[in-house]
Formats: C-alpha cells, sequence, structure tokens
C-alpha cells in the first residue's frame, strides 16, 4: 500500500461524495469521509487491509452518507426532498460499475478543483480547500504548510463552506468563458501550491517534498483530462519537473541552503528532468504565451547548462524582460537582475536595483538582501556585501537560509 | 447473524477476596443461563478472567498491577456468542446471573463484521 | 483517533499490522478481533444502563487479542509493543483467561 493512500483515499471520497450530495453537504461529507477512515483503522488494523481498499471504503462511505442524509431529512424535513431522492439514486447506481467509475473519478476530481477555485472564495482559502479536499491534508498539516495557526485555516474553511452553502455552488467544471476565467485561477493555485513545497520556509523537509508532489500530481490529472488539456498545463508541468528535480542537490549535508551556483548538478534527478522535457514540448503549441512558458523556459536554461557560467544567461534576461510584462511580480523582478549581472555586469545590474520600485513587500523580504548583497560581492564591494548580507541575515525566513548567509559572510570576513 | 461479547464486571459474592471461587449454586445460576445459548449453537467461547493481572499506559508504557481494583469496574469474564443485532443480543443477557448481583453489570459489543 | 488524520490514520495502522504479524509469526497470537464502538451496558435490574460503552470506569475497550504466553510476565513483555501506547490515554489490559471446562459439563 502506497504510503499516502489513504490521504489520497480521503481525497477521492470527498470528491465523489461531493457529487452525490452537492457542495453545500460539505460538512457532512467531511464527518462522513473522516468517520469512514476511522472505521478502517478500526478494523484493519486487526485484519489487516481488504483485497479491494478502495471499494471497501467508498462502499462504507457510501453507506455512512446515506445515513447522515437520512438523519438530516429528520431533523429538517423541509430541506430539498428531491435533492436526497437524487443522490440515494446515485449512490445505489454507482456501486455496480466499477470501471466507469473510475472515470467518473477523474471527472470529479477536476470538478473540485474548479469548485475549490470558485471566484467567490478568496485565494488563500482556494489553496487550503484544495489541500484539505483533495489532497486529504488535515487542518494541523495545512496549518504547517502555510506557517499559521489550525484557528486560522479552520476560520478560512469554515467561510469557504458558509459560501458554497449560501450560493448553492454547482459540483461542476464551467465552461467556455467561465472555464477559461477559473482555469487560471486553478493554474494559480497549483502554482502557488508547488512553491509552498519548494522554498524552504521551515526545516520541516517532509511537507514541503509532499506538497510539490501532491502539485505535480494535480497539474497531471489536469493534463489529462480534455478539458483542460491546454499548453499551460504542460508548461506549468515543466516547470514544476525541472524544480523538482533539483531537491537532493539544494541542501548542504549542514542542512543550509545550496543555492544554483552551487549546486551538484550530478545530483539531480535525470529522469524527472526527461518527463520535463517531454512536457516542454508539448508546451510548444498553440499561439498564447503564458507565464509558466516563460518561466518553464527559465529553469530549462539552467537544467540544460553544465554549469552555470555556462548557462545562457542572455536567453534568460529575455525571458524574465518578458516576465516583468506579463505577470510582474517583486520575485520576478530580483531574479532577473542576476541574469541581467550575468549579461551587462554586476555595476549595471546595482544600478537597475536602484530603480526597483520601491513596495514594501520588497524591501522587508530577505531576498531583497540577498541579491542586493550578492551583485557587491560580484562587483567586488566587499563592505557592501557584508551589510547587505547582515541585513539579510536578519531577515531570513529559515535555519536552512540562516546558515546559507552566515557562510556568505564568514567567506567576506 | 453478528458476532458480539459480553464482558462481564461487578457481581463479586465476596468484593474483598475477588479470589473466590464461584460456589455451586452460581455456576448452576450460570449453567442454566447458558445452556439454552448453547443449545441454539451461539456460543463461541468465553471463559472467567484471572482476577490479578496487569495494566500498561500511554507513550511512557507505565505497568501497573492491574487491573482497577475496584469490583465493579474488573472484567471478570467474557464470552463470544452470535445474534441477529445488537437488540437481540441485550435481550439474551437478561438472565444472566450476574445481573442478579449488586453491582454487576454487562457490557455488550458487537465485533467487527467487515 | 477522530481528530488524526488520514496520513497519522495510516502510520498507526502499519504500527499495529507490524505488532501483530510479529506476534502471529512467533506463534503468540491466537486471536484478535476489533469492536465496534456502539454498545450497550445493562445493569442488574435489567435497566439499560447507559447507551454504553463507557463503563464507570470510563474508557473503552476497543479490542482484544488472544494471545498465547509462558506466563503474566511473558504477556505482559509482548504487549509493551502495542501500538496503542503510542498514545498518552492509550492502555492495554492483561489478563489471564481461566479455562473452565465445558460449561454444559459443570
Amino acid at each position: 500500500m502506497n504510503e499516502h493512500f489513504l490521504r489520497h483515499e480521503s481525497g477521492r471520497l470527498v470528491v465523489r461524495l461531493t457529487r452525490f450530495l452537492g457542495t453545500h453537504h460539505l460538512p457532512l461529507i467531511e464527518d462522513v469521509v473522516q468517520d469512514t477512515l476511522l472505521k478502517a483503522w478500526e478494523v484493519w488494523r486487526f485484519r489487516g487491509i481488504p483485497s479491494n481498499p478502495s471499494a471497501w471504503l467508498l462502499q462504507v462511505a457510501r453507506n455512512k452518507a446515506l445515513d447522515a442524509l437520512r438523519r438530516l431529512k429528520r431533523e429538517q424535513p423541509l430541506s430539498s426532498e428531491h435533492l436526497e431522492r437524487h443522490a440515494t439514486e446515485e449512490c445505489e447506481r454507482d456501486v455496480s460499475e466499477y470501471n466507469e467509475q473510475q472515470l467518473l473519478l477523474a471527472d470529479d476530481v477536476l470538478r473540485m478543483m474548479f469548485v475549490c477555485c470558485h471566484p467567490s472564495l478568496p485565494q488563500e482559502s482556494q489553496i487550503a480547500l484544495i489541500l484539505k479536499y483533495l489532497c486529504g491534508f488535515s487542518v494541523q498539516e495545512i496549518a504547517r504548510a502555510f506557517l499559521t495557526t489550525e484557528t486560522n485555516i479552520e476560520k478560512r474553511l469554515y467561510r469557504a463552506r458558509q459560501i458554497f452553502r449560501k450560493q448553492h455552488i454547482p459540483f461542476e467544471v464551467p465552461i467556455q468563458h467561465a472555464l477559461l476565467e477559473r482555469f487560471s485561477q486553478v493554474l494559480l493555485a497549483i502554482y502557488l501550491l508547488f512553491n509552498e513545497g519548494y522554498k524552504s520556509n521551515q526545516p520541516n523537509e517532509v511537507i514541503r517534498q509532499e506538497l510539490m508532489h501532491e502539485a505535480l500530481r494535480l497539474g497531471v490529472l489536469l493534463a489529462e483530462q480534455h478539458q483542460t488539456r491546454q499548453p499551460e498545463v504542460f508548461a506549468l508541468l515543466a516547470l514544476m519537473c525541472f524544480q523538482a528535480a533539483r531537491t537532493h542537490a539544494r541542501l548542504t549535508e549542514t542542512g543550509a541552503l545550496c543555492l544554483l551556483p552551487d549546486q551538484d548538478r550530478r545530483l539531480w534527478n535525470s529522469p524527472l528532468i526527461e518527463i520535463g522535457k517531454t512536457y516542454l514540448n508539448k508546451a510548444a503549441t498553440g499561439s498564447h504565451l503564458s507565464r509558466y512558458h516563460l518561466e518553464a523556459g527559465i529553469s530549462w536554461e539552467h537544467t540544460r547548462a553544465s554549469t552555470y557560467k555556462e548557462t545562457n544567461w542572455y536567453k534568460i534576461l529575455q525571458y524574465y524582460d518578458a516576465l516583468e510584462a506579463i505577470a510582474p511580480s517583486p520575485t520576478a523582478s530580483l531574479n532577473r537582475l542576476i541574469a541581467l549581472s550575468e549579461v551587462e555586469g554586476p555595476h549595471a545590474a546595482l544600478e537597475a536595483f536602484n530603480h526597483l520600485p520601491r513596495q514594501d513587500a520588497l524591501s522587508t523580504h530577505h531576498l531583497y538582501f540577498s541579491i542586493r548583497a550578492y551583485l557587491f560581492s560580484e562587483a567586488g564591494e566587499r563592505k557592501n556585501a557584508l551589510l547587505a548580507w547582515e541585513q539579510a541575515l536578519k531577515k531570513a525566513p529559515s535555519e536552512a537560509e540562516r546558515l546559507l548567509i552566515q557562510h556568505k559572510i564568514n567567506s567576506l570576513i | 447473524m453478528k458476532d458480539f461479547i459480553y464482558l462481564f464486571r461487578g457481581g463479586e459474592a465476596d468484593p474483598e477476596n475477588p479470589d473466590t471461587a464461584p460456589s455451586t449454586e452460581e455456576l448452576l445460576l450460570w449453567d442454566q443461563w447458558m445452556a439454552p445459548l448453547l443449545a441454539e449453537d451461539r456460543v463461541m467461547g468465553g471463559d472467567p478472567l484471572v482476577p490479578t493481572g496487569r495494566v500498561i499506559r500511554g507513550k511512557n508504557s507505565v505497568i501497573s498491577d492491574g487491573p482497577f481494583t475496584e469490583g465493579k469496574e474488573m472484567v471478570g469474564g467474557y464470552f463470544l456468542f452470535k445474534a441477529h443485532d445488537l437488540k437481540e443480543a441485550v435481550a439474551l443477557s437478561k438472565n444472566c446471573p450476574i445481573l442478579q448481583t449488586a453491582d454487576g453489570t454487562v457490557e455488550i459489543r458487537e465485533v467487527h463484521q467487515l | 483517533m477522530a481528530r488524526l488524520s488520514p496520513a497519522e490514520l495510516q502510520e498507526d495502522m502499519a504500527r499495529w499490522m507490524t505488532w501483530t504479524e510479529a506476534l502471529a509469526q512467533n506463534g503468540n497470537l491466537e486471536d484478535g478481533q476489533p469492536l465496534l464502538a456502539e454498545g450497550r451496558v445493562v445493569g442488574p435490574t435489567f435497566e439499560r444502563l447507559k447507551d454504553g460503552p463507557y463503563p464507570d470506569a470510563g474508557e473503552i475497550v476497543s479490542g482484544y487479542l488472544m494471545i498465547r504466553a509462558a506466563h503474566l510476565d511473558h504477556a505482559t513483555e509482548l504487549a509493551k509493543a502495542c501500538p496503542i501506547l503510542h498514545y498518552e490515554t492509550g492502555s492495554v489490559e492483561i489478563r489471564e483467561i481461566i479455562k473452565l471446562p465445558n460449561p454444559s459439563n459443570a
């Protein structure tokens, strides 16, 4: 049994039951799924895992859902009777055709992704919903991933459920114009989820890899469905593959973060890179150049180069210029300066640095000072570099980054 | 038919001396209660338990001589048997001799079927 | 247990399966069953005391294993690895079974 089996099953069950019962019953659905998993725990720990664990879980969940509905009906006789009848029929019909069920499941997963990214829901809630309902994370696990409290996550989920209930958000993939709108939201959610896994905020390796894998898994699901098999999805998948491929090279033995210039590229995951290349090729269709195409392009240039210095910086700079036009962000602007430094020299980059728009986000982010320090280093301005590193040290969000910055400081002293 | 367990607690004739062997009368009462159950092929097993034992608790695995010293809380024995549902299982316990004592109780639990 | 995440439940299940498999392989395991959480407790006047299973002691029996061991100490030793002890509120009670002759012969 796959080590994430129950977590993934939890997601599958939520999605399936939401099709039966509708998004406004999500609280009930959550309880039913949790009860089902508890039952599995009670029985399987003594009797071992049944030969078809997914079917076992689905049957138990289905029965519990029907029981819960009947109880609800007794308590609230005025609630829509036809809905409960429809749900009962759906439940009963679904059990027989297992193969057809597999297709239905993929559809349901897709529906849930779009439901979680409904425009009525705030951005931060969307990822929390995806993690809870699709990926089977607990509230505690989600809170850890986002460096916030369980209470905050509970609140976000609660508000989301309220919105589902009040607006009777249908469990379906939108079509045409609405699909396009929502689709970019879904991609963004997956992208953000991946980034949460990728960037080191906490020395909690396990959770972070998990997030990257979940994002990849969801991306693959999107690529497999005809409604969402778009070049952008392949571009995002390529980006995630290339980035994830570097995982083993990104931490030193002492637990310090290791950046691109210093990474041992032999530790990069070649098979994953190959998969990324396939996705990149598939992304090269259509006329729309998305931010994911550009970011995948940047990542690919790094991936294909044998060393940091032999990287095609000119091309990377072009990608960043295009990215600034269609999807500006402080992080992209800062990273662009590194490329600029390689192409036009550190002084040009430092000059450009001074012209960066003054945003609060920029000046408090440690990246601002880290890159500044790096550029000073490249320009041979040791004293300025040290000052900047020290400011970066104060803002370092994780132990791994602290160690890295301390190392840089030590090598300058 | 489903599987059930009866857990017997309390009902000690002499709570101060839980080790005392059951009297002939007691055994007869139990026999009377069990006979129809046996005849219907419902009984799968069951035995009294030695009154003293051990309890291990929590993460630190603290071992203590156990179980709970208060007679009425201690499980004195168990039965495994078959019944159609919880209702029937409860009904079948009606003539259990332990219920004729001051503090005896029977806990009835169903064994997971799935 | 109700608050555990799917990942944590799976971890716990794996611990149980490891423990019971080891017991079985060493010939110590005779039987073991999980019990449904619902149940009844009946008392002396045959009044339903409560919808069980919570006895006065306040702890729920969630299952049982029948073990073959040399003596109480051995059985206790085997019980130390029980995964329920991973949780602060978990406990294992070890009791020796008095083997009586068939009741209808008593």
